[in-house]
Formats: structure tokens, sequence, C-alpha cells
């Protein structure tokens, strides 16, 4: 019996390439500022509507996939430094702790659905087009065949995905920006010492992470579709993969990404074709996934902490 | 120190005591005149008040326009939000329709809606009845999913709030003497006319692709209890809804039609899904090698008409049945009338959510009064002969609709562009083309 | 419009919630355990309480169809009228279980969780209710995705459903209370200490021979045990369940309540409950009042909450009513004073109500002037 088809295999780099794309801003945002973003949801969904309207209403402009990159880009990256300049920053002037950072990402992030919901709901009777469930026009107008691979949506994500990949680390390893935002991770009272202006560093970190994080709810739209839901719907598995990162490392959340994605397709299909488990279990197979990879190796890495079975193993060396 | 020295000390509090002390003297000033002035004057005035109220209604009822409010309970955001949305346009259309009518026909009543969002959530939907009924209305026109109308049941029978769905099919909802009214036809009869079409088509050995919750799976049971009677093999296969994504289900749907080598896939799906589904299956080798059979969720969909799904549904010669009776014109009116509006075509069960505004006015226009028990009495009769963009709409004891017709649609390429068409109807158990 | 059934369906909800906000405050505020799996909790005791209530309905009258069958929700519509003790029993009986069967499923929960170090615990325990949650999607004889219906109302033999609804509130507000009081003693007691103490630093704590994982997961028990009690109420609130209720949001909608009214403050966990369910039930007057809007109402409305959170917690980033370091008896020791008894504290407040009196009958006395 054939147990993983190519297609499964397709879809696990796919999903996993997105996966990872959404996971890196949400690891890099939380090292550098300590803010469990749950407001992320809000900066991809925006990516993808920026893509999708803009798309439909300029088809001529904006069917280059890249122009329309650029846009989501930006719109992102200005909605996240708008996020941080009116509520993060004045929270953490006020000395909030990191939970409380959480909430209010919480309040953001549900101020930013609805608000994302009646921009949709005024333009799509404007230009009486259904923006509830859309695709942008440029994903059945691109044509491109690469490496006999014939979906051009795949290829342009993976082409595109890979190299923004590559880029971000290229930023945070080899720039001195990118040595500042560590800097500010591991010490924000040292770096201010050594005369990195966290606030800077911090604004800059939004914008680019903001940026990333629309620029994968574009790949999404291209390669699903664009709801004002979607988003808040693959959170969990997003969180997950940072989680298998440790929140820390971001060879390790792309690492969890591809994880996340294998559970949910190729783990899928060997226990569909083997034991005939049902469809509908594919999201219980990411989060036990999830669950056995913490248990077995609990990450250690920005919000790592106190695993109590260290303790126990010690216990049996002393008896 | 004393308790004089603390008292006289002047010190910041002492003007939020001043006022807090303040505040409490008009309370308790305000409370003793009303009590004696109500005790002197209460019986005669109370007397006179009546009957001024008595005649000032009359005269009211004889001027001018009574407003009567429809509330309205739909999924404007969560997982239905896009049908929701839809359907909100639709309720306007109705509205503006009835009180049109009724101004020509120069009756001094008007309606009103008050659209309240349940996130396609059971506890908001039950908030937004509380919400609705404690403003005194009577007759809620939703909400969507049956996971909700079961969650508002208990509350809308103990208070008499009628409660009309447009789109819950689940089977475990038709109790009769209950103050739930379904505008919509059980699935049975189309699971029959969606097996019988896809056994008259030549499928023999199908794949059967459902929606993992009530409507789905209701809708997969009868169509495999009426498939395998007729003689033919259903394989029952569920997805996970609300999932941003069916990539992966696709792909197992794929292997699985290679592994029992299956000639047709019916799939029983909503709209974003189905869609979703379809963009993905385009793509596979094997799913596009076979035929494709569906229920009406994903008909009205922009996105079927993108000319990528539209050239893989005529290659696998999609057909689908939807509840409709044949060459309605109050349906073909309606239709045209919401593209014009909305440039697109009217998404899953927007007839029965128009018909089911229209019905409620009506039914409160026969009541003559805001009464839940009287409008829900009224409801079976106006229901009774009452022909909408949905068809008859008579309901049987359980409060669901009783006959249902439906179309046979697929989309095919008229001037160019993509369309969608109904081709074939399905009424008394037999199917006819054209 | 009908202020008191607002009140009451309010109330009860409120109830409902503060119950779930005062077991995460324990749980978060008190213990420093980010408890991200509340809803899975809350649906344990919300499916138990559904699922002994109907069985225990149609096993006593030698029925036995499936529980989420059509003919079960309408053999209930009668069945739960006849024998006003028996529903109060039942719904009572179910109450103290839930708390006990959703506690050990949380005592249980803890001990793989509590192994992967603090950080990781809330996603750890957000994994596992969804799990279930997805489990329970697929498990048939609890109704699957039908979920179940005709929970039997503890007071269906009521005919007015105003009186049904405002006993039903009353019972919620009486085990809330319960609830309180209990958690009010119990952080205040040298076990609530210890919890505070692991909060404020781990290792210390360790070292100092408290058994932190054992305390942790002993917190986690009465945190979940109070969350299954109010998912109980819930189910004979509702009068029906299913799984999709009890997903993630909701839980993170607790964690807002209790950040907003203020970590480790059961008044605090009251107030955000109190604010948070008020604005959401309270908010559908804008609905009424402004329609024919460019953009819907609904979307107005939402975003509003989402802004007083957020304005909320610009203003008081510690939660409206912070906690209060010196709340208990032995502070007072510490600091080297008296405690203050029960009778003086009486004693000193009827002396300030007096002095009001006083005042506001001197005004009168001086003619208003």
């Amino acid at each position: 019996m054939n147990l993983i088809d190519l297609g499964v295999v397709i879809n696990t780099l796919w999903i996993g390439l997105i996966y990872s794309l959404m996971a890196i801003p949400l690891t890099i945002s939380y090292k550098v500022t300590r803010v469990l973003n749950f407001a992320h949801t809000s900066l991809v969904t925006v990516g993808a509507y920026v893509a999708v309207i803009l798309s439909l209403v300029y088809p001529d402009f904006f069917s280059n996939v890249f122009v329309a990159l650029i846009a989501a880009f930006f719109a992102g990256a200005i909605v996240a430094i708008l996020n941080h300049k009116f509520v993060y920053r004045k929270l953490m002037d006020k000395e909030a702790s990191p939970v409380i950072l959480m909430i209010a990402s919480l309040g953001s992030w549900i101020f930013l659905k609805y608000l994302i919901y009646s921009v949709i709901s005024i333009v799509s009777k404007v230009i009486k087009k259904d923006l509830y469930f859309a695709v942008p026009a440029f994903r059945y107008t691109l044509n491109l065949n690469f490496l006999g691979i014939s979906n051009p949506s795949l290829t342009y994500s993976l082409i595109l995905g890979i190299s923004l990949i590559v880029l971000t680390f290229v930023v945070f390893y080899r720039t001195s920006f990118g040595k500042a935002m560590r800097a500010v991770s591991d010490n924000p009272q040292l770096a201010q010492i050594s005369g990195i202006s966290d606030e800077s560093v911090m604004t800059l970190t939004w914008f680019l992470c903001g940026g990333l994080a629309a620029i994968s709810g574009v790949f999404w739209a291209m390669f699903s579709y664009a709801s004002p839901e979607f988003a808040d719907s693959l959170i969990l598995q997003v969180f997950a993969a940072c989680v298998i990162g440790g929140i820390s490392s971001i060879a390790l959340t792309i690492l969890g990404g591809f994880v996340i994605a294998g559970a949910e397709n190729i783990l899928m299909s060997i226990l569909y074709n083997l034991i005939g488990l049902d469809l509908s279990f594919r999201p219980f197979l990411s989060f036990l996934t999830l669950l056995i990879v913490i248990l077995v190796r609990p990450p250690a890495g920005a919000a790592g902490g106190l695993p109590y079975r260290l303790k126990f193993k010690r216990e049996r060396k002393w008896t | 120190m004393s308790e004089e020295t603390k008292v006289t000390k002047p010190s910041s509090g002492v003007l939020p005591r001043l006022l807090a002390a303040f505040v409490i003297g008009l309370i308790l000033g305000g409370l003793g005149t009303f009590l004696v002035q109500s005790s002197q004057y209460s019986a005669q005035l109370s007397d006179l008040q009546n009957r001024v109220n008595t005649l000032q209604a009359a005269v009211n009822a004889l001027n001018t326009t009574k407003i009567y409010t429809i509330g309205v309970s739909f999924p404007l955001t969560g997982e239905l939000s896009d049908v929701g949305n839809q359907w909100k346009t639709v309720a306007q259309m109705a509205l503006n329709d009835l009180n049109s009518e009724l101004a020509n026909e120069n009756v001094k009543v008007q309606f009103k809606l008050v659209i309240v969002d349940d996130k396609t959530q059971a506890q908001d939907a039950l908030t937004a009845v509380q919400s609705l009924a404690q403003q005194g209305i009577k007759v809620v026109v939703g909400p969507a999913a049956s996971s909700q109308v079961k969650a508002v049941k208990a509350y809308a029978d103990a208070n008499q709030i009628l409660i009309v769905s447009p789109s819950s099919t689940s089977p475990t909802l038709a109790i009769p003497n209950d103050f739930i009214i379904r505008t919509v036809g059980s699935d049975a009869v189309q699971a029959e006319a969606l097996a019988k079409l896809a056994f008259e088509q030549g499928a023999r050995n199908v794949v059967v692709f459902y929606r993992d919750d009530e409507y789905g799976q209701a809708f997969a049971q009868f169509f495999n209890n009426v498939f395998s009677s007729l003689g033919g093999k259903a394989t029952l296969t569920k997805y996970a809804t609300g999932l941003p994504d069916y990539a992966s289900e696709v792909a197992q749907l794929s292997s699985q039609v290679k592994a029992i080598g299956a000639d047709a896939v019916v799939m029983i799906s909503f709209d974003t899904d189905g869609a979703n589904i379809l963009g993905h299956a385009k793509d596979d080798p094997t799913l596009s090698s076979v035929r494709w059979f569906s229920s009406e969720g994903v008909h009205g969909t922009t996105q079927l008409l993108s000319p990528e799904i539209a050239t893989f549904i005529r290659k696998v010669n999609l057909l689908g049945t939807r509840p409709v009776f044949k060459e309605n014109p109050v349906y073909i009116d309606f239709a045209a009338r919401y593209k014009s509006l909305t440039g697109r075509d009217p998404p899953v069960f927007a007839a029965n959510v128009y018909d089911s505004i229209i019905l409620v006015g009506k039914a409160i226009l026969l009541a003559g009064k805001y009464d839940g028990a009287a409008i829900r009495a009224a409801m079976f009769k106006v229901a009774s002969n009452y022909y909408g963009a949905s068809g008859w709409c008579i309901l049987n004891s359980a409060g669901d609709r009783m006959y249902q017709d439906y179309a046979i649609w697929t989309v095919s390429s008229v001037n160019g562009t993509y369309e969608y068409q109904d081709i074939g109807s399905y009424s008394g158990g037999t199917i006819t083309w054209g | 419009m009908d202020v008191v059934g607002f009140l009451v369906s309010w109330i009860t909800l409120f109830s409902i919630y503060s119950i779930l906000s005062i077991s995460l405050n324990l749980e978060a505020g008190y213990t420093g355990i980010s408890n991200f799996g509340k809803a899975a909790f809350y649906g344990i005791g919300a499916f138990f309480a559904a699922v002994i209530s109907l069985s225990a309905f149609l096993m006593l009258n030698g029925l036995s169809y499936p529980l989420y069958s059509l003919e079960t929700i309408i053999s209930m519509g009668t069945l739960s009228k006849q024998n006003p003790i028996l529903s109060i029993l039942i719904f009572l009986f179910t109450v103290v279980l839930a708390f006990f069967v959703s506690g050990i499923a949380g005592y249980m929960v803890s001990y793989p969780t509590l192994r992967v170090g603090p950080a990781f615990l809330g996603i750890t325990v957000l994994s596992f209710g969804e799990l279930l949650r997805i489990f329970l999607r697929n498990f048939q004889p609890t109704g699957g995705t039908y979920g179940l219906a005709g929970i039997p109302h503890p007071f269906a033999f009521i005919q007015d459903p105003a009186v049904k609804d405002f006993m039903f509130m009353l019972v919620t507000l009486v085990i809330l209370a319960i609830m309180y009081i209990f958690s009010e003693k119990f952080v205040n007691s040298p076990y609530g200490r210890i919890m505070k103490s692991i909060r404020e630093d781990e290792i210390a704590s360790l070292c100092l021979g408290k058994d932190v994982p054992k305390i942790k997961a002993q917190v986690l028990f009465i945190g979940s045990g109070m969350a299954g009690v109010a998912g109980a109420l819930l189910a004979y609130y509702m009068g029906s369940i299913n799984p999709d209720i009890f997903v993630p949001s909701l839980t993170f909608e607790v964690w807002a309540m209790v950040i907003l009214g203020g970590l480790a403050n059961n008044k605090g966990a009251l107030l955000g409950a109190g604010i948070i369910t008020f604005l959401n039930r309270a908010s559908v007057i804008l609905n009424f009042t402004f329609q024919n809007l460019p953009i819907d109402v609904n979307y107005i409305r939402w975003m509003i909450v989402g802004l007083l959170i957020v304005a909320s917690l610009l203003f008081k980033p510690e939660g409206l009513i912070p906690e209060d370091p010196k709340s208990s008896f032995i502070w007072n020791f510490v600091e080297e004073k008296e405690p203050i008894s029960l009778k003086k504290r009486m004693e000193e407040t009827s002396k300030k109500v007096k002095f009001y009196i006083k005042k506001v009958f001197d005004w009168f006395a001086m003619g208003g002037g």
C-alpha cells in the first residue's frame, strides 16, 4: 500500500514553509521585546488582505507578486509599529510584566480583528466583490514553470520564502542591526549601557516582524484563501512551531514549522492508510506532536524554565 | 485622638464625603417627596392617566405607523462569517421588499431589523437571543448552525421567543410543539436526489467527502442509505470543520480514491471549505479523472467561476443538487437583484433567509399582536400558502419545512465567462433534465 | 426593556465566569502557573454533568436511547418537569462530582506538564485541551459534533421562566460565594503563602524544602475542580453543550478578566469577570441605538471591547484592583500591630455611617443651605 503520496510531501513542504515564515517573526519579536504577540494574527491577515484588495482593485499594477508583497510588507510593518508605539511602548514605560503585555496584545488583536472586518465590509460593498472569502487575483495569472513543478504559486512561494528566510538569517546574524537585536534580547540594560537605543531597536524589530508576518499572510492567500478568520485558526499551529523552537532559536522554529506540517500531512497520511484514522483527527495530530516534543525534549530557550525531571535524575544518582 | 477632632480636622477627603452626603440627600429627598405625592394623588392620577393612555393609543393606532422589530442573530464573525455577511444583505433586501409592499398597500405597519452577531458560537447565540428578548423582541431569525439553535432552544421555549432558523438541518431538532421553526427542508430528500443523480450518472463506487458537523453527518448518512439501497457502494470520509485549509484532506482523498478505485467523489460541504477543496483538487491528477457530485453548500461562491476551477468543474463534469423550486420566478428575480447589488450569486440558504424574514413579517401581521405564541401559530398558517424565493414554505408538525424540490446545478461557459446553471430538477422522486 | 431579565441573565453568566476567573487567579495569580487550558477543565465539568444527568434520567425511566438522539431531547422535555426533588438532587450531585472529576483531570495533567518547566506549562495544557476537544468531536457516545441537548434544568418544574432563571441565578451566586470565601481563606492560609513563595521564587521555595511540583499539582486540582463546577453550571444553564464551546479563545477571555481585574486578588477576578461579561452583554444596546451605519454596529461593538481592554491596561497595568500584600492577618503581627477584630471593624463602620447620617440631617436642618 502506498503510505505517502507525492502530493502529501509537496503539501508538507509548502505548509511547513508558510508555518515557518509565520513563526519566525513571532519568535524574533518575543525574543527582543518580550511580547507574546497575539496581534500577530492580525498582522498576517492585514498582509493577506492588502495583497487581495490591491490585486482586485488595481489588477494591472498589482498583478506582479513582488509589488503586492512589498505593499503588504509595509502595511504589516506600519500596523506593527503603531501597535508598538501606542500599546507596548507605553506599557513597557510603566514596567508592565510580560503577561500584562500578552493580555494587552490580546486586546489589540480583538480591536484589529474587527477593524479588519469593518474595512472588508466597506470595501466589498464598494467594489462589489466577496472579500470574506477571497484569493488574490494574481494567483490565477502567475505563470512560471520551474524545475518541472507546474504549480506557479508553489514555485513562487518556495523561491521567495526560502530567500526570505535566508535574508532573515543574514539580517539577524550578519548585520549590526541584528547584533543590536540580539544584544537587546540577551540583556536590555547592558545593551543600553553599551549605547544601543532599545527603543529604536524595538521599532525596527516590529518593522521587520510586522512586514514578515504580512508577507506570510500573502503566501497563505496564494496557497489557500484569505478570510478574516484564517489566521486565527492557524495561530495555534504557529505557536506550536515557536514552542518547539523554545521561542528563541530561529533555526529550531523553522524546524518546528516543518515538524508540525509533517505531523499534519505525512503522519496523517501514514496513520490514515495504516489504521484508517479519520481525517477529522488532523488537528489532533499536530497537538499530539507538540506534546510529545515538549515532553521528550523540553525546549530550553528564552522561555525555558525549571524542568523537574532534572531534579529527579539527580535524586536517583544520589541514592 | 478623640472622635471630634478627627471629624473637624480639614483634610483632602472632606470634599468627596460632602459630595456623597449631597447625593444621598438628594436621593432621600427625592424619594420622600415622591412617596408623599404619590400617596396623595396616586388613585386619581392613575385613573386619569389610564383614560388618557387608552384614548391616546386609539388615536395613535389610527394615525401613526406601527413599527415592529424583528430580531436577527447571524454569524457575522467566526467560522460562518462569509455566509453570515451575505445573509445580512439578503435580510435587508427582504425587509425593504416587505416594507415597500406594506407602504404600497397603505398598511400603517413597518418592520425594523436588529441584527446581532453571534460569532458562530453556541454561547454567544444564547446571549444574542437573550439580549434581543430582553429588549422586548419576540421573534428572532437565526441562528445559523444547529448547535447554536440547540443552545437557544431551552431559553426560547421557556420565554416563548420564536426562533426561525434559515439553515439548521440537524435531524435531532425535529421536535414538535417547540418554538423552533426551520424554513429549510430536511436533507433526507436532497440526499436521495443526490444519490439517485450519482447512480443515474453511472457512479457505483463513490467516496462521500463530508463536513464533520451536524449538517454533513446527517446528509452523508442519508446519502449512504439511499445509495446502498440502489446498489452502489459509498465510503464515508469526514473532514474537520473550521480549518484554514484543506490541502491535506484533499491529498488523503486522492489516495483513498486511488486505493479503493472509486469512480466518483460526493462532496458535502459548506461554501468556503467546498471552494477550497475544489481549488486544491484541480491540481490532483487522480481527482481530475473521476466524476464529482456536490451538495448545495458550494453553490454561489465566486471562486468556482474563476477560470481554473471552472475548467476543472467542466472536466470532471461536477453536478450538484440544491433546494429550489423549478423555474421559480420569485427566485430568479431575487437572484438577479442580489447579483446587481453585490456582484455575486446568492450564497447557500440565501433564499431561505429571504423567505424567513418575509414569513415572519406576514405572521406578525396575521397574528395582529406582538406575542411569541400568537406569531408561532400564525407562522404555520402563513407558511401553508406562501410561495417565496425558496418555493413553497409549508411547515410540518415539527415546525420544519415539509416540501422541497431540488435543482441540479453545474458551472458552464456562457459567452466566454462561467456561470452557474440549473440543468435539471428533482421532484417527486424523479430527475427531469432541461 | 426587561431590566430584571437582563440582570438575572448577566449575573448568572457573571457568576459562572467569576468561578473560572477565581480559579485561574488561584493558579496564575497566586501560584504562577500559567494555565492556558482552562477551557478543557471547564469542558470536562460540563460534559460530565450533561452525561450523568441525561443518563440518570433515562435510566430511572427505563429508556435506552443514545444520549444525543432526538428521542432523548423530546423525552427529557417532559421527564425533567416530573420530579422536582430528583432534578435538584441530580443537579447538586453532578455539580459536586464535577469538581472532583475535573480536579482529578487537572491533577493528572499536571504530572507530565509540570516536568517541562513553568514557561511551557501553558502551551502544554492548551494542547491537552485541544486534544480533548477534537477527541470529543469524534466520540459518538457523547454526541460527537451533535453535542448533547435537553440537559434537565434543575428548576424545570417551575412554570414561570423568570422565576426559574432567578432561582438558577441564586444557586450560581451561592456557589460563587462558596468558591470566593474558600479561595480567600485558602490564599490567606499558610498554604497560600507557600503558593506565593513559589510564584516569587521557585528555586528558593525548593531550597526551603517545599515540594513545588506537588503543591502546583494540588493547586491545579483545586483550580480545575472549580472550573469543572463552572462547566457543570453552564451545561445546566444552556441546556445543551457541544465540544466547540470549549475553544482556547475562551481561556484567553478568562485570562483577560483576571489580568484586567488584577492578578493575585480575588476581588480583582470578580471585577474583571464583571466588566467583561457586562461589556459583552450591555454593548448590545449599540445594536438597538445605531442602525444603518456604514460599518456594521457589531464590529464596532467588539472593537470597543478590545479598545477598553487595552485602555484599562494602559491606565492601570497592574490591574484595576492590584494585589494587596497585607491582606492577611499574619501581616499585622509581622508589623507588630494589634490585629483588628471584626467587632472593632464593625464599630468603626457604624461610627462612620452615623456621622454621615448626622451630616445629612444637619444639612436638612439648615434648610438645605
